[in-house]
């Protein structure tokens, strides 16, 4: 909205000249970021209120004889903080008529939708095993991927599409390599499972108060860096990256994400008042996905959100190969944040070991933009 | 190619085993249907320890002690000893006959093979299983030290018990170590006892010294000649922060009070809510454990 009022009625002399400063990617991502942590801190105490009177609160759940029983009864789905004060600030801060953006919020409101479906119901059956069916929660993912793939792949309405490079969104561009690797139609399918796992990996870390939000704030503040030099022509000639106009706009998205997720963290810090649940999670993971997508850096989204994989992979380990094929634990539990709560670490210190861990990752996805 | 083999019969098979599982867990569920139809699950039992799927042989062996059929009980021993049988279904056989309490002495050959077991929770629950089913002996404690320090360290007679005191543990896991801690407490009867006990309350693992100063409290108690030894040692044992876990003052107090106005007979009932209000001077985190 304030790009809009800078582009509207900029002049430049006069009381209005100082709409300029709108024009700028960085006071607006800093602005932004600002913007979504007061709403989030102001809308917060109200909204967890209202989760709680609508008895939409955690069930406690069965992860092998760890003491999580504790969390029963918080107010959950505040992913609705997280989103919210994103879409509003976002109203505000990013350029609405930026492709870029409303792709990146529309898919982030779908997965956000469907995980909401998954919260709502187990608060209706109330049991934690009591939402979505698994299959119906894949299929939702991946009708939301396919929709994604469409609007990168389909010319007419892709923002990817680049002049002079067409195949740019066909291309995968692999962290420490200079050269992408073209997929052609096999970039639907990488896409989709991309996407799905990206939402996962998200949703699985998310287990442990303000576990999953730190991570997520470090990978939007690694994206946000990406954003701003795929966006512009000369940074992205020198880094050898593909050029991407309009990507920038992706930055002030990745601010004010960062900023609602602080000031979701403001309430989700432990003892939490509040958890994200599915909402959230899901909402995260398919947002961050959608950017890494947009941006060119699917591949990079798993380093910066090394610790999500591995939390993913550590529950496959158990589940798949562990308990369906080999009929025996291989880690004392699953997903790694309950295998250190069982091995007798305090959660705190383990949430502050994993924040470590993923700010390490986050270190080691900015490292890839020189050492390529 | 096993894995292949093991995934396409599991994907063919999916809808008998889903069946037979939803069967046995609902039986697990409700025990007293299990007591009022004691053939049939008998007869249930045996068809899934038939099963070519270890989740359905483990519904049966969960089904064993619920059903409480000594007929059953050998074929725990069986199964634990059994070393091509799922890891899970071994690990809960070994449970099963510290539940049932099955003795004997190929029960406790069976055991006592178990503590060597490559699967963890295998040993843990072996362990586990001793001390209902054995007498404090030195081959019980025996078993024990060879598990925690390896047969090597156990067998070489001239080793003194307060090499045991520093000896490296060769057991890697934790849970072992803990488990091999409160069996010790109860089995214990030399030296050599103590000083593992001892070695094990300075183990890197708070939940292992925790268990081994709590066995150290049972030794001294059975046996009078190691109370200056055990509490001596119990002054040395590294208390960490790493497992404080903190009140939450509102919620149990909560439950206390929910509790006093449900069940309460309305003689004091007023004094004993009253005396629920949080006192400030003293602080709002002093709060008294229901």
């Amino acid at each position: 909205m304030l790009f809009l009022l800078y582009r509207w009625l900029y002049v430049s002399e006069g009381p209005l000249e100082y709409l300029r400063l709108f024009r700028y990617l960085s006071v607006r991502t800093i602005g932004g970021a600002l913007c979504a942590f007061i709403i989030a801190v102001i809308v917060g105490p109200r909204l967890i209120a209202f989760l709680h009177r609508k008895g939409l609160r955690e069930q406690s759940r069965d992860v092998g004889n760890l003491a999580v029983s504790t969390k029963k009864g918080t107010p959950t789905m505040g992913g609705v903080l997280i989103l919210g004060s994103t879409l509003a600030s976002a109203v505000l801060w990013c350029n609405p008529m930026s492709r870029f953006v409303q792709i990146a919020l529309g898919c982030g409101l779908l997965f956000g939708g469907l995980g909401a479906c998954d919260d709502v119901l187990k608060m209706r059956a109330a049991a934690s095993e009591g939402g979505l069916p698994r299959k119906f929660k894949y299929l939702g993912q991946v009708a939301c991927g396919t929709i994604l793939a469409v609007l990168m792949l389909v010319p007419a309405v892709s923002p990817l599409a680049v002049e002079g490079n067409p195949a740019v969104a066909r291309t995968l561009y692999v962290p420490f390599l200079k050269t992408g690797l073209y997929l052609g139609v096999a970039y639907l399918g990488f896409l989709i499972i991309f996407m799905v796992l990206a939402s996962n990996a998200v949703n699985l870390t998310d287990g442990m108060d303000g576990l999953a939000i730190v991570p997520a704030i470090f990978v939007t503040l690694v994206l946000g860096v990406f954003a701003y030099v795929t966006g512009r022509e000369d940074w992205s000639v020198y880094l050898q990256y593909p050029y991407v106009p309009g990507a920038g706009e992706l930055m002030v998205l990745c601010g004010i994400l960062a900023g609602a997720g602080a000031g979701f963290l403001w309430f989700n810090a432990y003892p939490a008042s509040v958890m994200m649940g599915d909402t959230g999670s899901l909402a995260l993971g398919g947002l961050l996905g959608t950017i890494a997508v947009l941006i060119k850096q699917e591949l990079l989204f798993f380093v910066a959100g090394g610790l999500f994989v591995v939390e993913a992979l550590s529950t496959f380990v158990q589940d798949y190969l562990g308990l369906k094929l080999l009929g025996r634990r291989i880690l004392f539990r699953a997903p790694l944040h309950h295998s250190l709560l069982y091995r007798g670490v305090g959660e705190t210190k383990v949430t502050i070991r994993l924040w470590i861990i993923a700010a390490v990752f986050a270190v080691l996805a900015l490292a890839t933009l020189k050492l390529r | 190619m096993r894995l292949m083999r093991d995934v396409i019969r599991r994907f063919l098979a999916n809808g008998a085993v889903a069946r037979q599982l939803g069967e046995g867990e609902r039986l697990l569920r409700n025990h007293a249907a299990v007591l009022q139809q004691r053939d049939r699950v008998a007869g249930l039992i045996e068809q899934c320890l038939q099963s070519p799927e270890w989740e359905v042989r483990n519904v049966g062996i969960k089904l064993i002690p619920v059903l409480g059929e000594p007929s059953l009980f050998p074929r725990l021993v069986e199964r634990l000893a059994d070393r091509a049988e799922a890891g899970i279904v071994r690990r809960n056989a070994a449970t099963a006959i510290r539940d049932t309490q099955y003795g004997g002495d190929d029960v406790r050959r069976a055991l006592f093979a178990a503590l060597h077991d490559r699967y963890w929770e295998v040993r843990t629950e072996a362990v586990g299983a001793l001390p209902s089913l054995a007498e404090p002996s030195a081959e019980s404690e025996a078993a024990l030290l060879a598990l925690l320090f390896g047969k090597a360290a156990v067998d070489h007679e001239t080793t003194p018990a307060s090499a045991f005191r520093a000896a490296r543990l060769r057991e890697r896991n934790f849970e072992v170590r803990a488990a091999c801690a409160q069996a010790l407490g109860a089995l214990a009867v030399s030296e050599r006892g103590l000083a593992a006990l001892c070695r094990l309350s300075e183990d890197s693992s708070w939940i292992v010294r925790f268990q081994a100063t709590i066995a150290l409290g049972e030794l001294a108690s059975r046996e009078g000649r190691f109370r200056a030894a055990a509490s001596e040692q119990m002054a040395r044992v590294r208390l960490t922060p790493e497992c404080s876990v903190p009140d939450h003052p509102f919620r149990e107090t909560l439950s206390r009070l929910r509790h006093d106005i449900s069940k309460g007979n309305g003689q004091g009932d007023t004094e004993r809510v009253r005396s629920l209000y949080l006192d400030l001077k003293k602080g709002w985190n002093v709060v008294t454990r229901t």
